[in-house]
């Protein structure tokens, strides 16, 4: 299955710079828009093609890949 | 206060045509998401309603965890950054819930790539040490697998049908 979606950030960290190398660590809030995942499924033996998940009441399920967000990284710089 | 404006804007547009580092940057970590939609999965499944046992619970949280690796460029201004970058996530769980006649194993595999573009301010707390503030908006293509396997009562053991969403 599989769907595209919007998605957004802020975090907020500290940096510290050794030379040309910067290093860093950050955490934020990485909201990304709710997405049916559509795709072929195979449920009791019968195939289906462009199937969502469904929920109890059979309405397509969402997927929210939204969460907190802890980065660490480092920069090279040019 | 107009004095201000202005002043800033100068700053902002010397920043701007004053380019002073291109940096490749890096970065891994991890994203907690949320259990929304495992709940609301799992609930197609009676065994949940009827009370039965989850097993393993600490597996089962482990699919709101994603690994993500960042790789991106960006464009350093005095204090100001702007850059572009390609995050991809990848989540993995896998968890029983069992009842008095069958168990159902899930696996769920979901991975995420996305391009995100960023702008961040760099605020100067000592001579090498900076506090940092971005944010970014961007477009995510994701692709998931569910696969969750029926077992029969008494062992367990022998699999009744096996189903891949």
């Amino acid at each position: 299955m599989n769907g595209g979606y919007f998605t957004a950030r802020l975090r907020g960290g500290f940096e510290a710079k050794l030379k040309w190398l910067l290093l860093r660590f950050v955490f934020g809030y990485r909201y990304a828009n709710p997405v049916v995942l559509k795709g072929e499924s195979i449920i009791n033996g019968e195939k289906n093609e462009n199937q969502a998940v469904l929920d109890k009441s059979g309405d397509e399920l969402k997927f929210d890949f939204s969460g907190i967000q802890y980065v660490w990284g480092i920069s090279v710089l040019l | 206060m107009k004095l201000k404006i202005i002043t800033a804007s100068v700053v902002l547009i010397s920043n701007l045509i004053f380019c002073q580092d291109i940096g490749i940057d890096f970065n891994v970590g991890y994203t907690k998401l949320k259990m929304n939609q495992v709940n609301e999965y799992l609930y197609n499944f009676d065994l949940v309603d009827a009370g039965s046992q989850l097993y393993n619970p600490s597996k089962y949280n482990k699919i709101g965890m994603s690994l993500c690796f960042e790789l991106g460029v960006s464009a350093r201004f005095s204090q100001f950054k702007f850059g572009i970058s390609g995050n991809y996530f990848s989540s993995n769980g896998l968890w029983e819930s069992r009842d008095t006649i069958r168990a159902i194993n899930h696996n769920i595999d979901v991975s995420s790539i996305e391009i995100v573009a960023s702008a961040g301010y760099s605020v100067p707390i000592y001579k090498t040490a900076f506090v940092l503030l971005e944010g970014g908006i961007g477009y995510g293509f994701a692709s998931s697998e569910i696969m969750y396997i029926t077992k029969s009562y008494p062992s367990y053991n022998e699999v009744e049908n096996i189903n891949t969403i």
